[in-house]
């Protein structure tokens, strides 16, 4: 596992981040697990060499928005997981400089693929 | 039959090994196909249990029901699994609650891998030569769509032949989810149906073998589990035989007869209701048996006290000759027995018992009392198989006109008829008289008239010809 790879996590729903934990850890990467929008700003303002937040954004409020925000100012690329997708998401991730939307129940395959893929882009 | 037994694996099912030319192919994977209830698991289970009792390691992989239902149910039929390894990976009580837990991945994706897991693991561990998978069809929902589902599948199936194993898998035949491709990957297919006339089982596809087509009834019976009645393909038996004759022991009936009938030949004897069929055919019955030939009598219509009694009254059969090893005398009960259940319960005792002579009482009765469709067929291909292995077949054939019109039976199966007996009742002068005659007799000459023909308390009596009279077969002769 290469630990300099750290993806973020981030979602409400424990079950969810215990799968997508291991899975992300599965693929090959090191992972920093936030399951509260508390906990995100805390370890936003550490920033510990994240190079890419997977941000589920059921069960949270509207807060989220700022958060991506957030995420988008420090320079960390954001994918959005989100159980609908409408006009209305997809205008706000534009807004907010989301980089990939990911609709549920999310594909395995697919998603390790779009993961590697983009690593190593950022890594060229 | 040929005998192709060599390198099969039996299916437990001794009538299905029949079917099969001795049972399946080793390292092959074979398909049982059905709806609800049809015996699927029941069949998988005899297959694994014929694995134990050859001293094989055998394998359950069960994705529906649970193993402990599995056991009660199997306990139930009479089906003893000790022996049988199990992997259970049936949907457990807390699954449902999990399944609501997440959503972040589809089930069918976080289950698959654990699932397949478990799966290698167990193969790897027992080693086994036989596995049933019931019902592969679960898989469907591990898949994300049907082109991965086949390819699974098809991957799985030769991950198991390749590791020594003989695969049946079940799958569930619904008409709105296919399972075509299901079909396509078996190297052999074996259909359930449970319809309108019971039970049947039909194999549609066999790779590298032949196998007996058409539909096949079965049954499960408690205390015994699956029993398969291969339908009777008569051009597989055949016997070398003379054809010495069997007689009635009725002097004038046998000179008619030119000395008797012969073996391996099938007599009619025709008339309407209460003419005195049975009794005629009662007296081959009785002579067989006297001279050590084992004569079996089926009865339709009657109980078999009345006709023992009735027997015993005209001095047909005495208690001597109705205990004697060389009779059987069995009344068939309605709808007990589909065409090929009875079919082999006359192959038993034709083969394993010795039967030379059998009569079945009557056609009617048997279309009555035989269950299915195609009953023609059924009796074809019973008498065929009878006169190839050299017996006297002798068949009852009731036409309804009491008198009136001549009609030698009223199904279309006359064809079927190497000797024809015929009685008639007839009236002489405002009298009620009884006339018998022969129409037909393939291997011998016969006499051609028309002979009076009467019940006596000492069996039958036959007269002279009734040369004095013409018109007889319209039941109102007129003097010439």
């Amino acid at each position: 596992m290469d630990v300099e790879k750290r993806l973020l996590i981030i979602g409400s729903n424990p079950n969810n981040q215990d799968m997508l934990d291991a899975f992300i850890k599965k693929i090959g990467y090191n992972t920093f697990r936030v399951d509260s929008l508390e906990a995100l700003m805390d370890i936003l303002i550490e920033k510990q060499g994240i190079k890419l937040a997977l941000f589920d954004i059921t069960g949270f409020d509207s807060r989220v928005w700022q958060c991506c925000r957030d995420i988008n100012r420090l320079g960390i690329p954001l994918f959005l997981i989100t159980s609908r997708l409408n006009d209305v998401i997809k205008k706000r991730c534009l807004n907010f400089g989301i980089n990939t939307i990911f609709q549920k129940p999310l594909i395995m395959r697919e998603l390790a693929n779009t993961i590697h893929v983009f690593m190593r882009s950022q890594n060229d | 039959m040929s005998d192709t037994s060599k390198k099969r694996l039996s299916t437990g099912i001794k009538g299905l090994d029949e079917i099969l030319m001795g049972g399946f192919i080793p390292q092959r994977a074979y398909l049982v196909r059905g709806g609800p209830g049809t015996g699927k698991t029941t069949l998988g289970l005899h297959f694994l249990k014929a694995g134990v009792a050859n001293n094989e390691r055998v394998l359950f992989i069960s994705l529906e029901e649970n193993e402990q239902s599995i056991r009660a149910n199997a306990s139930k039929i009479g089906i003893d699994i000790s022996g049988i390894e199990f992997l259970d990976i049936s949907p457990t009580p807390d699954y449902f609650t999990k399944v609501q837990s997440y959503d972040i991945f589809s089930p069918a994706e976080v289950e698959r891998e654990p699932i397949t897991n478990e799966i290698i693991k167990t193969i790897e561990r027992i080693k086994p030569t036989r596995v049933l998978i019931d019902p592969i069809t679960q898989f469907r929902y591990l898949s994300s769509d049907v082109f991965h589902f086949r390819k699974q599948i098809l991957s799985f199936l030769n991950f198991l032949k390749s590791n020594g194993c003989t695969v049946v898998f079940t799958s569930e035949n619904f008409t709105n989810l296919s399972d075509s491709d299901l079909q396509f990957i078996a190297d052999g297919i074996i259909e359930l149906e449970f319809g309108e006339y019971g039970r049947n089982m039909m194999i549609t596809k066999f790779r590298g073998s032949e196998f007996l087509g058409k539909s096949h009834s079965m049954k499960i019976i408690r205390q015994h589990g699956i029993t398969v009645f291969p339908r009777l393909v008569p051009e597989d038996y055949s016997v070398e035989f003379k054809h010495d004759k069997v007689i009635s022991g009725v002097k004038e009936l046998d000179n008619i007869l030119h000395g008797g009938i012969e073996r391996g030949t099938v007599t009619f004897i025709s008339g309407p209701s209460g003419v005195g069929k049975t009794t005629v055919g009662c007296h081959f019955i009785r002579e067989g048996a006297k001279a050590g030939l084992r004569s079996v009598f089926y009865s339709f219509d009657e109980e078999i006290e009345i006709t023992k009694r009735r027997c015993e009254s005209i001095g047909i059969w005495s208690k001597d000759v109705i205990n004697q090893d060389t009779l059987l005398i069995e009344k068939i009960e309605p709808l007990k027995y589909t065409g090929d259940e009875f079919a082999q319960k006359v192959r038993h005792e034709v083969e394993n018992k010795g039967a030379k002579i059998v009569m079945i009482d009557s056609i009617a009765g048997y279309r009555l009392s035989i269950e299915g469709k195609d009953i023609s067929s059924h009796l074809h291909a019973l008498v065929k198989y009878l006169q190839r292995m050299g017996v006297v077949v002798l068949l009852s054939v009731e036409t309804h006109n009491l008198t009136g019109e001549f009609r030698l039976t009223d199904y279309e199966i006359s064809y079927l008829a190497d000797n024809i007996i015929f009685l008639r009742y007839i009236e002489v002068d405002g009298m009620m008289s009884k006339a018998i005659g022969v129409l037909k007799k393939r291997l011998s000459d016969f006499e051609k008239g028309l002979y009076e023909f009467q019940i006596t308390n000492k069996g039958i009596r036959i007269g002279k010809p009734l040369s004095n009279l013409k018109g007889i077969l319209t039941g109102t002769p007129l003097s010439p």
